[in-house]
Formats: structure tokens, sequence, C-alpha cells
């Protein structure tokens, strides 16, 4: 197995990975508001979270920063929660509206860090660490990719075959959002 | 619809949500002479549990209170799950030691090397007996050579082709 194939399964993995998956939940909240038809809207949304997750992943790979492991575990389901908050107001059910690229890249920050003790360990005793950072956040990129497609075509039988309208799933689906962060910032007050 | 969202929420809330990371161990030997040096480093939370539910050891890891069987159960359980296997030769590890650095614990072993010009399996089957989403990662090399291996629950053994 290539260094390339290694790197980039891992960071499949690392996003499809169903026993941590708040990487899974907060994608379900930035997309419970979307259809097929605006895959260009979640396919950006989904970018700028990787490119924030590479950041921080990239700046703790390099010892730039390091950070409290504790507070990110808390700080996790927080974004998850305040996303699924937004999925509640006006704003955060306009499919035009631009603040949940912010969202998706600000959180991501939060979520590299999430992941910095085992990247440092993978980055550790190997020289080039670029070499890996690239082919990582391409998994990470390809597994969002995958994972947001699952919840479009959920999404899809929920909305257009048992035609549940798209608000009702919006607040059935943030609802479930808000309850799950609420339990795990709980279990992960600092 | 209202009252199916409270429910929904209510019965998030009352269900017991864990979380286990998404925890990777990476193994990195380098052919020195006849041997590979080899390291490995795993979360000492993981490591922790472990000792606890399998041996029923309280470790304490890099405390000044560290159990003195640490290192003991530690060699054995490594030997259990981790050797190479060439032409039903099998190549276990000799126990060097290890060090804890902040989550991390690094353990040092050595272990005769097999000849890379012919195919060998390697099994690593590390933390998959109590955390099966565990991930381990192998990275050998040596002069002209550079080859990883990934484990899985089920795929815990892999094949070296030369």
């Amino acid at each position: 197995m290539s260094d390339f194939q290694l790197y980039f399964w891992l960071g499949i993995d690392h996003i499809t990975d169903l026993n941590g998956y708040d990487h899974m939940v907060f994608l379900i909240a930035l997309s419970s508001i979307y259809l097929f038809k605006q895959w260009k809207k979640l396919f950006w949304l989904i970018t700028f979270f990787t490119l924030a997750h590479s950041t921080t992943l990239a700046l703790a790979g390099f010892d730039v920063v390091s950070v409290n492991g504790r507070l990110i575990e808390f700080l996790i389901p927080t974004t998850i929660f305040v996303t699924g908050i937004f999925n509640l107001t006006k704003m955060g059910q306009d499919v035009k509206s631009k603040i949940k690229y912010w969202i998706a890249g600000l959180f991501g920050l939060i979520h590299g860090f999430g992941f910095s003790l085992e990247f440092k360990k993978i980055v550790a005793g190997e020289p080039d660490t670029l070499m890996i950072l690239l082919p990582f956040n391409l998994g990470v990129e390809v597994g969002q990719i995958i994972v947001i497609l699952s919840i479009l075509t959920v999404s899809f039988i929920f909305q257009r075959i048992i035609s549940i309208k798209s608000r009702d799933w919006n607040l059935v689906i943030s609802g479930a959002v808000i309850g799950i962060s609420l339990v795990l910032m709980l279990k992960n007050w600092p | 619809m209202k009252r199916i969202y409270l429910a929904f929420l209510f019965l998030t809330l009352l269900c017991s949500f864990s979380i286990h990371e998404y925890y990777i161990s990476i193994l990195d030997g380098e052919q020195v002479g006849d041997e590979f040096q080899i390291s490995v480093r795993l979360d000492v939370e993981d490591v922790t549990t472990l000792l606890k539910t399998k041996y029923n050891v309280i470790p304490f890891l890099g405390e000044k209170n560290e159990n003195p069987q640490v290192d003991s159960l530690l060699n054995t359980y490594l030997k259990e799950q981790f050797y190479i296997v060439q032409k039903r030769e099998k190549f276990q590890p000799v126990w060097l030691g290890k060090e804890v650095e902040e989550d991390l614990l690094w353990i040092y072993f050595t272990l005769e090397s097999p000849k890379l010009n012919k195919p060998f399996t390697m099994t690593n089957t590390l933390l998959f007996d109590y955390f099966p989403d565990q991930v381990n990662v192998a990275r050998l090399k040596a002069e002209g050579y550079k080859k990883n291996a990934y484990f899985k629950l089920n795929q815990p053994t892999f094949e070296f082709k030369p």
C-alpha cells in the first residue's frame, strides 16, 4: 500500500467511522435544509469545512499550536448544538443564506483540533508532513461527499416519497441533532 | 408535527450517547542489521482501559505510582497481538521499553527481520479486543524498501509482497 493510498483511506475512515459519529451528526445538521438539486451549495459547504479542518490539523501537525483536548471535546458537540439551533431560525431555513458557509468554516477549525492528537501520532517520525496532510484531507473530503450523498438520499425518500414537508423534516432532524449534541456537551463538560 | 419534533428531542435526551473517537495506532519499523527496530504509539486512555479490563490492573501509566506489573503485562499482550510469519516461522517482539508522552504511550521493541525479498504476513490486532473501531497502521522501512499496512477488525493480517 502506497503512502498516498494509506493516508487517503485514513481520511475516509475518519469521517465515515460510525463510532466516532460526531462528524456525521455535524454534517447532518449542516445539510438538513438542502435537497439533491442544491448539491452545489452543499459541496461548497463541506469544502469550506474540509479547508478549515485541514488548517487546524496542519497547525497541530507542525506543532504551531497545541490545544486543550478536554475543551475541544466539549466544543465539538457545542458546534453541532449551535448549528441545530440555527436550523430552527428563519435565516437557518433559508437555503440562500451565506451564514452556513461561515458556520462550516469556523466550526471546521474546531473539529480539526479534535483530530490533532491522532494526527500528531501519524506524522511523528515521518519527515514530510505535507505529503500526509494532502491525501488525508482529500480522503476527508471524499468521506464527506459519501456521507452527504447518503443523507440526501434518506432526505429524498422522506420528503419526496413519503411526502414529509421540508420544514417538518428540518425540524425533526434538527431536534434530534440538538438532543444528541446536548447529551454529548453534558458528558464532555470541561 | 411540533409534537413529533419534541418527542424526538426528548427521546434523544433519554438515550445514552457515547463516542469512542476514531483511534489509530501507528507502528513504525526500521530495519537495522538483521532486525527491525520498532516503535508503536497508542492512546494512554485506551491502554488503561485494556489493562483494567483484561488484567484487572489499574496501571497509572506514566505516573509516579505506576503499577510495576505494567511492562510485563504489556509485553505479554504485545506478543499475543503482534507477530510476523514467514514460511511457517513466527517472528515475535522482543520488549525494549515504553514511555508516556502527553496522552500517547510509546512502546519500543525489536523483531528479527523476515527476508524482505520473500512474502510474509504481519498480524496486528492491538486493542481490537476492546475497541472494534480501532485502526492499526504499520510502516516498514529498510534500504530501498518502504511499505505500509492497514489493519482493522475484519482485516487483522496483511501480506507484504516483495
